[in-house]
């Protein structure tokens, strides 16, 4: 049985000029089971974010091979994907719950059964009386709980995240973080989290991909030692603070 | 009382019906009290009983010039928004066609009505003309310059859930353009006015502008400021009909600044 995805010599080279490449991202090799939940940190242009859009097949690969279930990547798999940006990027001049819909749209899905799971997701993030609201109305946490939603709508297989909560204050953060938790112990989707929130990765993640910068590449693949499901207690113990604290080394912060 | 007084000033419509009345008391008393002649400057009663008086007459030539300005912004509006539409998505006409477009704009185009007369003839053709020259531009660079300015995390979205061209242009990028379109809209509505007047003055037999010109050699004051009158309320309508549009069609473009949640 092949692994869910595997990356297998992927490397990234980005054209500045004719004669001039910058090299993003040199051969990664990286394979993520179904259901897992991936971490991916790294400092700001190890080419994280370059690793999912090549993923999510919105970039082509220099070399190398992306497989989603042993298949090379074509347009069909963009059924198995869910992507959350940074931004919550949604669209000003649709409801809440039209921006949910909005992959059901596209992809001709039955909008009557999208209708009820979109209202059953809203309330799950605790949006349901937001439903009909304009996203400009809501707070940025909600607009980005809102775009959680979205790509849960179509239930993919991989959902892949973009450094989600970057954009949030601590307390907000941690609220979503605790909710993505709870969604992902339910609908046990596999999970690229990208982050530059070394804390953040060990208390989501099974494993946490450290990447280093220029041309970015893996440095090492941590395995989280916490049992599910991930209390807060977990954020004081030995082990928590252990597996960061080595992760922190592998990024090489602890040199300067 | 304070709090009546204070509710009444944010009231936008009171304001203004409060300050236009005063300058229409004013006018009236400053006609009436240095004795100004009609030819020179007819007061306020005198220009409203002029056009009382000859309603049929302005009711004749208002039409003609309402039907160029419409005819000529609504060619303006499907050709601009159709070549707007094929240049944003055809890097080799942005190139060509798009920067030879700006450079006619160094000319005034004002001064092609003549031209158009030669050209088009006497009628109203040369006016719609004009009209559709000086409204087509704004139009056609609004549409240009939304469809180009798309949030670039919105295309990827769309690229992620798999949308078409097709689907990506009607969901996404041409909603997203719609706020630049009604600027475009908004600043040819109020060209259109100015196109089909001028248009009139130089070669006509009928509309506002023949009559403005007509009213002011013969030095029928009262005449003239109705013909003025109506063209400043003609002007102020249409512009108020594409602003009521815009609130309708993206309510959300405006609402930025003004309506966003505190926390943001």
């Amino acid at each position: 049985m092949p692994a869910l995805l595997s990356l297998e010599g992927v490397e990234k080279t980005y054209w500045l000029a004719p004669n001039q490449t910058i090299a993003a991202l040199g051969k990664i090799d990286l394979e993520v089971q179904d259901r897992e939940f991936i971490a991916i940190v790294g400092p700001s242009g190890c080419g994280k974010t370059t690793m999912l859009k090549l993923i999510s097949g919105i970039l082509k690969p220099s070399k190398g091979r992306i497989t989603i279930q042993g298949i090379p990547f074509k347009n069909s798999h963009r059924q198995l994907l869910g992507m959350v940006f940074q931004q919550p990027a949604l669209l000003p001049w649709r409801t809440v719950l039209n921006n949910v819909l909005l992959p059901c749209e596209i992809k001709g899905q039955d909008l009557r059964k999208a209708r009820a799971l979109a209202k059953e997701l809203l309330g799950l993030v605790g949006l349901k009386k937001f439903i009909n609201r304009n996203p400009r109305e809501l707070s940025y946490g909600m607009q980005q709980r809102v775009s959680i939603c979205r790509a849960l709508i179509s239930d993919p297989k991989i959902l892949l995240m973009d450094e989600p909560f970057a954009a949030l204050d601590a307390i907000t953060r941690f609220e979503l973080t605790r909710l993505l938790l709870e969604i992902w112990s339910m609908k046990k989707n596999t999970v690229l989290f990208v982050t530059h929130n070394i804390q953040e990765a060990v208390f989501l993640a099974d494993r946490v991909v450290v990447m280093t910068s220029r041309p970015g590449r893996i440095a090492s693949i941590i395995d989280v030692p916490l049992p599910r499901p991930r209390k807060e207690e977990h954020l004081y113990e030995q082990s928590f603070s252990n597996c960061a604290k080595t992760i922190h080394q592998l990024l090489g912060l602890n040199a300067l | 009382m304070n709090n009546r007084w204070k509710r009444f000033c944010d009231n936008e419509l009171a304001m203004t019906i409060l300050s236009m009345s005063v300058v229409v008391v004013f006018w009236e008393l400053l006609v009436y009290f240095f004795k100004i002649p009609q030819w020179l400057l007819p007061s306020p009663k005198a220009i409203i009983s002029e056009m009382y008086r000859s309603a049929a007459y302005l009711w004749e030539h208002s039409l003609v010039t309402l039907g160029e300005i419409i005819l000529g912004f609504a060619l303006a509006f499907g050709g601009g928004l159709l070549l707007g539409i094929i240049i944003a998505f055809s890097p080799v006409l942005e190139k060509t066609l798009y920067k030879l477009l700006v450079a006619t704009q160094a000319i005034p185009k004002v001064a092609i009505a003549p031209i158009l007369v030669v050209w088009l003839g006497l009628g109203q053709l040369s006016k719609i003309a004009l009209v559709f020259l000086l409204c087509f531009f704004p139009i056609m660079v609004g549409t240009v310059s939304g469809l180009q300015s798309t949030n670039r995390e919105l295309l990827e979205l769309a690229d992620v859930m798999g949308a078409n061209w097709f689907q990506s242009f009607l969901k996404i990028r041409f909603p997203a353009a719609l706020p630049y379109l009604f600027n475009g809209l908004r600043v040819s509505v109020s060209l259109a006015v100015i196109g089909a007047i001028i248009s009139e003055f130089v070669n006509a037999d009928r509309g506002l502008g023949y009559s403005l010109l007509i009213a002011t050699s013969q030095l029928k004051g009262p005449l003239t400021f109705s013909v003025v009158t109506i063209l400043a309320l003609l002007g102020i309508g249409l512009f108020s009909i594409v602003a009521w549009l815009e609130k309708l069609v993206c309510p959300w473009a405006k609402s930025t600044e003004t309506e966003s949640h505190p926390d943001n």
